[in-house]
């Protein structure tokens, strides 16, 4: 057997504690989370927080507590989704990740092209081990765990334009849909689109998941349907889980004698409580609302100053 | 077979394995810099594309060429042999 | 070299199921794997496999396989729906969201997808033999309906066969029933059950606007501050409306909600003002916050100076005069009369008249009084003397009942007053234009208005009126004081042309025709906001049924009138139709069969195919029919273009409550069934909810010693029945009230057939009753 040489490995160990060490106690006392995207986020899609003083009318929930406990703090501003204490879960495995790559990679590098002929067949195959097993799960569990973490946020979800009259119309004070009310209600603390638009067990985040690829695909692709509609049957058990408890609910007539319908999604709760969503007329309508706006920005800003001021004294006059 | 041409065989064993270990290392490296591009840019809808759903499977794969090549070294070292004694 | 790093490589392969060493919990590591991975696909694989298109996309619970607009069958509202098909049958129901009602449907238009499945269709004609109903060929029935009807017409004259029709025809229907009768066979005894519903409102708006129906549209909802909904249960009786009401106070929590209601209704549990008066005391009410709009300064000068006159009777009197007649309202008086407090009066006054935009909302409760006109025409005053008229969110706004009473019924005419497009029969010059338009001879169109329905049914009972025709409609049920109309069925010969059978009516008929109904016919609708929208054929009717316009048809060429209807076919007469409505103010003719059936509805006027529709009438720059542009607003139904103020004062109750019958009696509905429950006491789903009950007050219960569940009878001058104690508090003591749903507790046995002078719309909402327990 060849003498045992731990220089390097020893090395890349030592390299990757420490790493991770520096990198943990950063996170924990020094890193805020990421306040430029949920900056950029807000003003791409207009969030007026000064409109959201409003508070529901009191029998909305028949007189839900939730409602009227956030009620009390008519002036506290809702908080934007992410906007956590410290890092998240999905931020730590994010950071995990990138160091992970990092590291292996230039292990990789090293040992098969600059340092092959000089280390030691045993180092080399536990490094092999290391970064081309160990490290890569590490970074395909990062992903993963990022991926998922992040794509519960009403940020992931926006990030697509298609998704921009539904995203503008949970910011909206006046919307009367259901996403509307519940956002600004706060009735949902957080990961709004994802509460509802999931269903329940690991079949429901299979489905989650199998959906956000679908979606993914078609946007990429460009080949999806517009107007953009729900496919199948809405899972009422995303709305019975929080509201069939209560005696409003209960005692509501029409509930029992449809019991049968709705717990098979044969009749949505929306037919008679929605609509969830803008409907595509009134999509269509937001959206030329924007491009007028947008269209009359940018006109303004083709503008020059000395043009502009003299726009404005022609119409002094 | 006899000595000499165990050892050859042994040999050339030995080069495929490093040359699917360094097409292994190879595809990784590659996969993990798709989803280094993906972790850094953030969640957009191309990052997603590249990232996850190309960067992931080109890394995977690559992990998975150098499993194969580890059973057949093992295999070549007669540490992992199904039914020869 | 086999034992170098110390790994045994002599050991057997552990696929040998005899290495004792290599088990776990009994199973051979082999098996354990193999059942594990397989328990793990096989949840994987199953939950996965709930239909293959599962893997890439949820399927729906439901299978369609072609989707069509439509609308819904039920109420007033008239909601866009969609309707789903699969092989021929309706399998699948949901709103239209591209509809007003925004792809929102009540319990009643879901359960749409059930109706055409029920049982008790009414699947062949019947003829009444020996007594008895037998089952007979659709040529047997129409021949014996021709021939009976001929002969009456030749022995007695036209005005002794009478047409009873129904706001849930289509309007192609009413249309050409009228016009057989009124332009055929040469009688005005065409009418409705729209005179039991909306008569009140259509002679109301027809009095003070000079036209009829409503001049506002649903979407003044969005805009209003203030609510006045008076007379109305919205919450169970126009849910969808409701939903939109409540929408605009989710999205302005300032809105105010007024409601005027005798009982504590669902809507009224959500009101800010609750005005709960005694049935009866509208006219007393409304004069009163016209007594405060005036106190408080609260009148528009402009629309009394410009737009306004003042009528009492048929009498025009001047301001002063109308004013000194408030006097006798004050808040402090009314309060009494309508047993309500005055700060609440002055309170509702104030918000109607300061706010914004007040929008009014009624039905029945306003419609169904012996003081309906009057009720009607004070709300409308209301909101002409405060301006609170012609912008958006401000509008006085009557709901219709039915799917189609004013496309169908108060539109065409077929009301035995009218004729289409607001035409009065009295009137000559009227007669003349429509006998014109109808190419038919000068003088064909009687002079003489014929029966209204309770004294249709007064004259089949007495034997002015030998042969009638009803169709789509229930009468033997939802007739006020139901026992004598049944002894006039007996007497009269009387086709009955219905999808079900048994209904109350049915079973008196002298011949019953099975109709096909709702989506077996296709056919235009129309609903509160002047909205005409289409209901698609779609599918085959059950068993030998046929369209109500097929029988019409069928009988105009059997009593020799054929040549009325040259154009056969439902879309040929629907042109005929939108043509002649260009001779009038209710110009619709740019609503064609295309535009209908490409849009969720358009609203009238509209007077070319280009034409959008008209949300608000009356009002330049959105009514294309407005005569100045720049005047605020053209009443241009009106000769002076001048809307009219009546004067009414508050009148005696027909009927007294004394020793015998100490209590009031008031009656309506519930969400979930619809009238006289033909169609809905056979769904499934709805079997469970009851309409059985009587609420009582819990003082009244102990009075008479009821508890709750206890079998009541509810007795009047008029007849008896019985009902199921529900003990509750929504109600005042001394009133109880029931629901005219059920036939096993025929309420109608009770209520009174006291007409409205104006309207002849019955009072089904107060007479003088007494209860006992059972």
């Amino acid at each position: 057997m060849k003498k045992f040489n731990p220089t390097l490995l020893l090395s890349c160990l030592i390299l990757l504690i420490v790493s991770g060490t520096a990198l943990a106690l950063t996170g924990i006392y020094h890193l805020e989370d990421t306040p430029g995207s949920t900056a950029s986020f807000e003003t791409v899609h207009k969030v007026d927080t000064e409109s959201f003083e409003r508070s529901e009318a009191k029998t909305t929930l028949d007189g839900g507590t939730y409602a009227n406990i956030m009620q009390n703090a008519q002036t506290e501003k809702p908080i934007a989704s992410t906007a956590e204490k410290g890092m998240t879960i999905g931020e730590i495995m994010r950071w995990a990740g990138i160091v992970a790559i990092v590291v292996a990679i230039v292990i990789l590098l090293l040992i098969e092209f600059i340092y092959r002929d000089r280390i030691n067949p045993m180092n080399y195959r536990i490094l092999l081990i290391i970064s081309l097993f160990v490290l890569p799960m590490i970074v395909g569990l990062g992903t993963s765990a990022t991926v998922l973490e992040t794509t519960k946020s009403v940020q992931s979800c926006g990030s697509c334009h298609v998704m921009d009259p539904f995203v503008d119309d949970l910011f909206d004070a006046e919307s009367t849909t259901l996403a509307a009310r519940h956002y600004k209600n706060k009735w949902i603390p957080k990961y709004q689109c994802y509460t509802c638009h999931t269903t329940y067990g690991a079949h429901g985040t299979f489905e989650g998941k199998r959906d956000g690829f679908r979606h993914w695909l078609l946007f990429v692709t460009g080949t999806w349907d517009e107007p953009i509609s729900y496919s199948g049957s809405y899972p009422n058990m995303n709305c019975t889980s929080c509201h069939a408890g209560t005696n409003a609910f209960q005692q509501v007539k029409s509930h029992r004698a449809l019991s049968s319908k709705l717990r098979a999604d044969e009749v949505s709760c929306t037919s008679c409580h929605g609509p969830a969503h803008p409907t595509p007329k009134e999509r269509v309508a937001s959206t030329d609302q924007q491009e007028i706006e947008q269209r009359s920005t940018s006109a303004m800003r083709k503008i020059g100053p000395e043009e502009l001021n003299s726009l404005v004294e022609a119409l002094d006059e | 077979m006899n000595r000499s041409e165990q050892n050859i065989s042994d040999e050339n064993d030995s080069q495929e394995i490093d040359k699917l270990v360094r097409t292994a290392i190879l595809c990784t490296i590659t996969g993990m810099l798709f989803v280094l591009l993906f972790l850094i840019v953030g969640f957009k809808a191309w990052s997603v594309g590249i990232g996850v759903f190309l960067g992931m499977p080109v890394m995977i794969f690559g992990m998975g060429l150098y499993i194969v090549a580890v059973f057949r070294d093992l295999k070549s070292r007669k540490v992992l042999d199904s039914d020869n004694k | 070299m086999s034992k170098k790093d110390g790994i045994n490589r002599n050991k057997e392969h552990p696929t040998s199921p005899d290495t004792a060493s290599d088990k776990y919990d009994g199973l051979s590591r082999r098996d354990f794997m193999r059942i594990a991975s397989l328990s793990a696909a096989g949840v994987f694989t199953g939950s996965l496999m709930s239909g293959c298109g599962e893997l890439w996309e949820r399927q729906p619970v439901i299978d369609v396989d072609s989707w069509h607009q439509g609308v819904c069958r039920f109420c007033g509202t008239g909601c866009g729906i969609k309707i789903g098909m699969s092989d021929g049958k309706v399998v699948d129901v949901k709103g239209d969201p591209a509809a007003h009602n925004r792809g929102r449907l009540c319990i009643k238009g879901i359960l749409n997808r059930e109706i055409l499945y029920v049982e008790d269709r009414a699947l062949y004609p019947m003829i009444r033999k020996n007594g008895e109903l037998e089952r007979a060929s659709w040529e047997e029935a129409m021949e014996l309906i021709a021939s009976r009807f001929s002969q009456s017409i030749q022995n007695s004259g036209p005005d002794s066969v009478a047409f009873y029709g129904s706001g849930q025809l289509f309007t192609e229907e009413s249309y050409s029933a009228n016009k057989l009768f009124k332009a055929g066979i040469g009688t005005n005894n065409v009418d409705g059950n729209p005179r039991l519903c909306m008569a009140s409102a259509a002679v109301g708006y027809t009095s003070v606007f000079g036209k009829d129906e409503p001049m506002g549209c649903y979407e003044d909802t969005d805009h209003a501050d203030c609510f006045f909904v008076t007379g109305s249960n919205m919450a169970e009786c126009h849910p969808i409306v409701w939903e939109r009401l409540q929408d605009r106070k989710r999205s302005n929590p300032d809105t105010f909600l007024i409601v005027v209601d005798p009982r504590k209704t669902r809507t009224a549990e959500h009101a800010d003002l609750f005005l709960q008066i005694k049935p009866g005391t509208d006219v007393a009410l409304y004069n009163s916050m016209i007594y405060e709009f005036y106190r408080r300064g609260l009148v528009d000068l402009e629309m009394i100076e410009d737009y306004l006159s003042f009528q009492s009777g048929s009498n025009s009197i001047t301001e002063e005069q109308f004013r000194s007649h408030l006097e006798k309202y004050t808040p402090e008086r009314a309060a009494s009369v309508c047993g309500i407090s005055a700060e609440q009066i002055r309170e509702a006054a104030f918000r109607f008249g300061n706010s914004p935009a007040t929008m009014s909302f009624w039905t029945m409760g306003l419609n169904q009084q012996i003081q309906g006109t009057a009720a009607n025409r004070l709300v409308m005053a209301m909101h002409l003397l405060t301006g609170q008229i012609g912008r958006p969110g401000a509008t006085p706004f009557s709901l219709t009942g039915q799917p189609n009473a004013g496309g169908g019924v108060r539109d065409t005419g077929s009301l035995a007053h009218a004729l289409p497009n607001g035409r009065l029969v009295a009137n000559p010059k009227h007669r003349k234009e429509m006998e014109e338009l109808w190419n038919v001879p000068e003088g064909t169109i009687s002079p003489n208005p014929g029966h209204h329905a309770i004294s249709l049914f007064q004259a089949m009972n007495s034997g002015d009126v030998e042969c009638a025709l009803i169709m789509s409609t229930n009468p033997i049920q939802s007739l006020p004081n139901i026992l004598p109309y049944r002894d006039a069925m007996e007497n009269a010969f009387v086709v009955v042309a219905d999808a079900f059978h048994p209904t109350e009516t049915t079973k008196y008929a002298d011949v019953v025709l099975p109709a096909a109904m709702w989506a077996e016919k296709g056919g235009v609708f129309s609903q509160s906001e002047r909205r005409y929208h289409y209901v698609p054929n779609l599918v085959e009717p059950k068993g030998e049924a046929r369209s109500d316009f097929d029988i019409i048809i069928d009988l105009a060429d059997r009593l020799g009138h054929g040549d009325l209807f040259p154009n056969r076919t439902q879309a040929d007469i629907w042109e005929e139709w939108r043509k002649i409505s260009a001779h009038s103010t209710y110009n619709f003719e740019g609503i064609t069969y295309e535009r209908l059936k490409n849009q969720p509805g358009i609203l009238w006027p509209c007077p070319d195919e280009d034409h959008p529709g008209t949300c608000r009438r009356y009002v330049p720059g959105e009514d294309p029919l407005v005569k100045d542009e720049d005047a605020r607003l053209d009443f241009y139904g009106r000769p002076d273009g001048r809307a009219l103020i009546y004067l009414h004062e508050q009148g005696e109750p027909y009927e007294n409550q004394n020793e015998k019958f100490p209590l009031l009696l008031t009656t309506g509905r519930v969400l979930e069934h619809w009238h006289t429950e033909t169609i809905t006491r056979r769904v499934d789903d709805l079997k469970n909810i009851k309409t059985d009950f009587l609420e009582v007050h819990p003082a009244d219960a102990a009075r008479y010693g009821l508890q709750d569940g206890d079998d009541v009878r509810v007795a009047s001058r008029r007849g008896d029945a019985e009902f199921v104690t529900r003990i509750t508090d929504d109600i005042r003591e001394g009133l109880v009230f029931a629901t005219f749903h059920s036939a096993k507790h025929l309420v109608n046995k009770v209520t009174s057939d006291a007409v409205d002078p104006f309207s002849r719309q019955p009072d089904y909402k107060r007479c003088a009753v007494s209860i006992e327990k059972a």
